[in-house]
C-alpha cells in the first residue's frame, strides 16, 4: 500500500516537472501578483517627484554620465522611485549597477512589488551588456533569447501572462502588470531599438506576440513612426479622448517622452482647440494638460492658464495642472512604460 | 640636644598633618563643575576670620590652606567652579625656650552649591518639566586639641588649646588644659572629637529650580585657640561637605524631548536595564568609610513599578563589568578616582514582554532613596522594540495567524503560513483596534490592502513608518450654465508616522471594505462606469467626482499607483476623518520608532505635519472627513 502511494506521488511529481518543461498548463506567474485595492503610495515631495521623472529620463536617453544619480536613487524608500530607478538601470545596461540591484533585492520584503522590476532590470542588463548595439536580425535574435533566459520566462508564459492580464483589466481588477507582461514590454522596447537601427523584421523575431498587451503594442506602433509622426499622432488621439482610463496614462507618457517637441505641438494644439472649443471634450484638454505637467515646459503655463476661467471641469483641470507646474513638479504618468 | 630638635621637628610635622586633613585633594581637582545630563553643578566657598596672636608667642593660624601670622581680619573667596566645601582652622603656639604665646581664630565660611538646569528651548506643551532637584547633603568633621610639654629641660610649663565647629548637621569640640611640672619626662595631652575618623551626618534636601537655577548654602563656623608657656600646643577644627545626586539617568531629564529613554531588549526572554547611579560630588576625595556609609543608605526603585520575575542589581566596580548578577541588594562602589555608586537595575520577564502597554511601557520615575526616604525622582520613558517579536501570545492560538499575535506569511501572493507579528502590530492593535479580528497582518508584504469580498483587511509590514497621505476639500466653480457646482479637489498632505500610519492604513482599507460591502463599488457595467474606476458614473457625479477620469484629483496615479485614483480618494477622505478621531492615541505609542521616542519635532510640528503649512495645522479649514 505504501509503495503504491509512493508511486502515485512520484508519478504526479514527474508529470508536473514535464508539464513545467513543456509549458503545458495554466499561467504560472514568476512573481506574486497583487490584485487588490491597496494603500496608495505616499505622496511625493517636489524633490522626490522630480527625481522620479529625472531618473526615468536618464534611462530613456541612455545617459551613462548620470548613472550615479540613478544608482543613488536605489537608496530611496518610495516604491515608484525604486521601480523607475531599476528600469532605468536596465536600460543603461551597465554591469556596475548589478550589485546595487542585488542589494536592493535583499533590502526589500520578499512580497514587495518592486521585486519583479529588479529582476527585470537584471535581465535587461545582461542582454544589453552582451548585445549593446543590435544591427542585424541574428544579433537581435540572440539578444532576445539572452533577455528571456535571464528573465527566466518562456514565450509561452509571456503570452499566457498577457492574456491573463488582459482578462484582469477587463474585469477591472487593477494592479501592476505581471512580470511576464513587463518582460513583453521591455522586449518590445529592445525590438523597437533594433528597428530604429534598421532591423526591419525586428518585431517578428522570437515569436513574441506584442499585440497581446496594449503597452507593448503601443511601443511597436510608435517605433514604426518618425518623431514628428509620433507627436502628431499622439497629440491628435489624446485631444479627441472623451474619457481617461488606465491606457491614456501610457499615451500621455509616450507623448511626454518626446520632450520639447511634444510640448510645442501640444501648446499649438491647445490654442487650436480653444478656437474650436465645442469640437473637443474637456477630457481631451485634461489629457494634454497632464502631459504638459510631465514635460515641465514653463512656456506651457500661460497657455494652460488661459483655460482656468473656463467653466466646469475644463477650468478645474487647467488649475490643477497650473498648480503642479507652479510647484515646480514634473510628473510621471506611467512608470512602467 | 640633637634628639630634642628631632623630636620637635617630628611634632611640627605631625601637627601640620592634623591641620591639613584632606587638603591634599585640592591639588588633584582644579575645577569642580559637574554636568549630569541637564544638571550643571558647581560650588563656591567664601569665608572670613578674626585672627589674634600676641607679641610674645610664636603662634600663627591656618585658615583653610593659608597660614597667617598677623592680627586682624582675613577673608577668602573661591568662586563657582573652584569651591571645595572644606572648612579648616587651626591655632598653634610654639612656646619654645620659656616664651609665652597666644593664638586664636574665630572663623565663618559658607559653601554654596549651585544647581543649573539646562532647559531645552522647544519643549512640548505637555512635557513634565522638573521644578526641583533633590539631593543628599552630607557633612563630616573633627576637632583636635593637643599640647606637649614641658620645654626645655628644667622648666615647668602650661598650655591650653581648643577647637570647635558648628554646622547645620553636626558640631564638635575638643579642649585641653595642662600643666607640665617639669621635664623630662615630656608628655602629651590631647582631646579629639570624635576620637577616630569623623563625626558625620546626612540629610535630604530639595532646591527649587523653576527659574533655571537654585542654590543651597552650607554654613560653617568655628573657633580654634591655644596659649602656652614653655610648651607647644594646637587647637584645630576641620569640617567638609558634599552632596550625593542621582546621576545614572539624567536627574533633570525631560523624556518628552528624548532624555532618559530606555528600550526593552529584543530577545526572549526580554530584559530592561536602567542605570541607577549616584554621584558623590565633593571638592575632596571622600574616604572609603564615608562612601560605604553613604552607599548603605541609598536605594532605588521605579514607580509605577515594572513587572519582573525579580529585580536584579548589577554592580560595575571601578568601571569594568562584574561577572556576577546579584539579587536586589545593596552594593557600594567606593571608586576613589571617580566617587560614585554604580548600579544597574535589571528587570526581566520569564518569556515575553508585558502583555499590555500600561503594564510595562510608558512614563515612569526612577526614584533614589536615602534611608528609605525619596531623594529625587527622575522622569524616564520605557519603550518596546518595534520590529522585534517578543510580545506574548495574547490568545494563545499559535499557528493560527490571528491578530494580534501572528500574521500571514505570503508566498506567491497567497498566505501560506502563520508567523509571529512584530511588536508594533501587536501593541498598536491592542491600543487602537482591540478585538478586531478583521484586521490581519501581512508579515512580508508592504502597504495594506483589501481583496474584494473578503471579511478582513490586510495591514502591510511597513504600516508604522513615515507616510504622506492626501487630503481633499471642495472647491466651487460655475458649470457651463453658470450654476455654482462643487468639485472634490486635492488640497493638502499630512505626514504621519508610528501609530498614526497604522491607524490610517487600517482605516483606509476598512473604508474600501465598507464601500465594497455597501455597493459603492464595484460597478462592473462598462456603460455605467465610463472611466473604469469601478465607481458608477452617477454616483461619481453625485459626489463631485468626474465620471470620465479615473483620477479626478490627479493625486494618485501619477505616482505609479495602479489602483484608480477616485477609489483611493474616497477611501482617504474617510480615513482622514477616522484618523482625526484617534489622533490622541499617539500617547500610547511606545515603540522605539514611534511618536514618543527620541527628540520630537518642535511642538508646532507634532504629532503630524500638514504640507500646506509645514506645521501641525492646515491652512484649509474645510478638509473633507467624510464623502460629500
Amino acid at each position: 500500500m505504501k509503495r503504491k502511494l509512493l508511486w502515485i506521488i512520484g508519478g504526479i511529481a514527474v508529470i508536473i516537472i514535464i508539464a513545467n518543461q513543456l509549458d503545458i498548463g495554466p499561467y504560472r506567474p514568476r512573481f506574486p501578483i497583487a490584485q487588490r485595492t491597496g494603500v496608495p503610495y505616499p505622496y511625493m515631495t517636489v524633490e522626490e517627484e522630480n527625481l522620479f521623472a529625472e531618473i526615468r529620463d536618464i534611462g530613456l536617453k541612455r545617459d551613462l554620465s548620470r548613472i550615479d544619480k540613478v544608482r543613488h536613487a536605489l537608496l530611496e524608500n518610495h516604491p515608484a522611485i525604486l521601480i523607475a530607478a531599476s528600469l532605468a538601470l536596465g536600460r543603461l545596461g551597465t554591469k556596475e549597477a548589478i550589485d546595487d540591484l542585488h542589494a536592493l533585492q535583499a533590502r526589500l520584503a520578499s512580497g514587495s512589488e518592486v521585486q519583479p522590476f529588479i529582476a527585470l532590470a537584471l535581465a535587461r542588463i545582461e542582454a544589453e551588456r552582451d548585445y549593446p548595439n543590435v544591427t542585424d536580425e541574428n544579433q537581435l535574435q540572440r539578444k532576445m533569447k539572452r533577455f528571456l533566459q535571464a528573465a527566466k520566462v518562456s514565450v509561452s508564459q509571456i503570452h499566457k501572462g498577457a492574456l491573463w492580464y488582459a482578462e484582469q483589466l477587463k474585469a477591472k481588477r487593477y494592479g501592476w502588470a505581471p512580470f511576464e507582461v513587463q518582460v513583453l514590454r521591455q522586449a518590445a522596447e529592445i525590438a523597437a531599438d533594433a528597428y530604429q537601427r534598421g532591423v526591419k523584421d525586428a518585431f517578428k523575431i522570437v515569436g513574441l506576440n506584442f499585440s497581446l498587451d496594449y503597452v507593448a503594442q503601443l511601443k511597436v506602433r510608435l517605433a514604426q513612426m518618425s518623431k514628428e509622426q509620433r507627436i502628431s499622432w499622439l497629440v491628435d488621439i489624446l485631444s479627441k479622448k472623451q474619457v481617461a482610463r488606465m491606457e491614456e496614462n501610457y499615451l500621455m507618457q509616450a507623448l511626454a517622452d518626446e520632450g520639447e517637441g511634444a510640448s510645442k505641438a501640444i501648446i499649438a494644439k491647445l490654442k487650436e482647440m480653444k478656437l474650436d472649443r465645442d469640437k473637443y471634450h474637456y477630457v481631451g484638454f485634461m489629457l494634454l494638460f497632464r502631459t504638459l505637467t510631465c514635460i515641465g515646459d514653463p512656456d506651457a503655463i500661460p497657455v494652460i492658464q488661459s483655460f482656468s476661467n473656463e467653466p466646469d471641469w475644463l477650468g478645474y483641470y487647467a488649475e490643477q495642472a497650473i498648480k503642479i507646474m507652479k510647484e515646480g513638479r514634473r510628473t510621471v504618468r506611467a512608470v512602467d512604460y | 640636644m640633637k634628639g630634642k630638635v628631632l623630636i620637635f621637628l617630628l611634632m611640627v610635622l605631625w601637627m601640620l598633618t592634623i591641620f591639613s586633613l584632606g587638603a591634599n585633594s585640592f591639588q588633584d581637582q582644579q575645577n569642580f563643575r559637574f554636568r549630569i545630563g541637564r544638571l550643571i553643578l558647581d560650588f563656591a566657598d567664601s569665608g572670613s576670620a578674626n585672627v589674634s596672636i600676641d607679641d610674645y608667642g610664636l603662634g600663627y593660624v591656618l585658615f583653610n590652606e593659608y597660614s597667617y601670622g598677623n592680627n586682624g581680619q582675613i577673608s577668602f573667596f573661591l568662586p563657582f567652579g573652584q569651591g571645595k566645601g572644606i572648612f579648616s582652622i587651626g591655632a598653634f603656639v610654639d612656646g619654645w625656650e620659656v616664651s609665652e604665646g597666644f593664638a586664636s581664630i574665630d572663623a565663618f565660611m559658607i559653601t554654596t552649591f549651585r544647581f543649573n538646569f539646562d532647559v531645552p528651548e522647544d519643549i512640548p506643551l505637555e512635557a513634565v518639566i522638573p521644578d526641583s532637584i533633590g539631593f543628599v547633603l552630607f557633612l563630616e568633621g573633627r576637632t583636635n586639641a593637643w599640647a606637649h610639654g614641658a620645654l626645655p629641660v628644667g622648666y615647668p610649663g602650661y598650655a591650653s588649646a581648643s577647637g570647635s565647629f558648628t554646622t547645620e548637621l553636626i558640631s564638635a569640640s575638643a579642649y585641653i588644659s595642662a600643666f607640665f611640672p617639669n621635664s623630662p619626662p615630656y608628655f602629651d595631652v590631647y582631646d579629639y572629637d570624635p576620637e577616630q575618623g569623623y563625626k558625620r551626618d546626612a540629610v535630604i534636601k530639595t532646591v527649587d529650580i523653576t527659574s533655571g537655577q537654585g542654590e543651597y548654602v552650607v554654613e560653617f563656623s568655628g573657633l580654634a585657640a591655644t596659649m602656652n608657656f614653655n610648651a607647644m600646643s594646637v587647637g584645630s577644627a576641620y569640617a567638609r561637605t558634599g552632596i550625593v545626586v542621582l546621576s545614572g539617568v539624567d536627574p533633570l531629564g525631560i523624556p518628552e524631548v528624548g532624555d532618559n529613554e530606555f528600550v526593552w531588549s529584543k530577545g526572549e526572554p526580554p530584559w530592561l536595564w536602567i542605570p541607577a547611579l549616584a554621584k558623590v560630588v565633593t571638592g575632596f576625595t571622600p574616604d572609603d568609610y564615608t562612601m560605604q556609609w553613604l552607599a548603605e543608605k541609598i536605594d532605588w526603585h521605579v514607580s509605577p513599578s515594572l513587572p519582573s520575575t525579580g529585580l536584579y542589581v548589577r554592580m560595575y566596580p571601578n568601571g569594568y563589568e562584574n561577572t556576577f548578577i546579584f539579587p536586589r541588594n545593596r552594593f557600594e562602589d567606593a571608586n576613589y578616582e571617580e566617587p560614585r555608586f554604580r548600579y544597574f537595575l535589571i528587570f526581566d520577564m520569564p518569556e515575553f514582554l508585558p502583555a499590555t502597554i500600561d503594564g510595562g511601557f510608558g512614563k515612569r520615575q526612577l526614584i533614589m532613596t536615602f534611608n528609605g526616604q525619596p531623594v529625587h525622582a527622575a522622569n524616564i520613558e520605557i519603550f518596546f522594540p518595534a520590529t522585534a517579536t517578543n510580545h506574548p501570545f495574547l490568545f494563545g492560538d499559535k499557528g493560527s495567524g490571528n491578530p494580534p499575535d501572528e500574521g500571514d506569511y505570503f508566498v506567491f501572493g497567497r498566505p501560506l503560513w502563520a508567523a509571529k507579528s512584530p511588536n508594533w502590530f501587536y501593541y498598536y492593535w491592542m491600543v487602537a483596534y482591540w478585538g478586531r479580528t478583521d484586521i490581519r497582518l501581512a508579515v512580508n508584504v508592504p502597504g495594506g490592502w483589501y481583496e474584494d469580498g473578503k471579511p478582513y483587511v490586510y495591514v502591510g509590514n511597513d504600516a508604522y513608518l513615515t507616510y504622506s497621505m492626501r487630503l481633499f476639500h471642495i472647491e466651487n466653480r460655475p458649470n457651463a450654465l453658470g450654476i455654482i457646482k462643487p468639485f472634490i479637489t486635492f488640497a493638502d498632505t499630512l505626514t504621519i508616522k508610528g501609530i498614526h500610519t497604522f491607524i490610517y492604513t487600517v482605516e483606509h482599507e476598512l473604508v474600501h471594505k465598507c464601500h465594497y460591502e455597501t455597493g459603492i463599488y464595484p460597478s462592473t457595467d462598462p456603460l455605467t462606469d465610463s472611466d473604469g474606476d469601478r465607481l458608477n458614473d452617477y454616483w461619481e457625479e453625485g459626489h463631485f467626482l468626474d465620471p470620465n477620469t479615473r483620477d479626478t484629483a490627479d493625486a494618485y496615479n501619477r505616482f505609479g499607483d495602479p489602483t484608480p485614483g477616485d477609489l483611493q480618494c474616497i477611501a482617504d477622505i474617510e480615513a482622514y476623518g477616522k484618523l482625526l478621531q484617534k489622533e490622541e492615541l499617539w500617547r500610547k505609542d511606545w515603540t522605539d520608532t514611534g511618536l514618543q521616542k527620541g527628540s520630537p519635532p518642535p511642538s508646532d510640528k507634532f504629532p503630524w505635519v500638514y504640507g500646506s503649512t509645514n506645521k501641525n495645522y492646515s491652512i484649509y479649514k474645510d478638509l473633507l472627513t467624510a464623502i460629500p
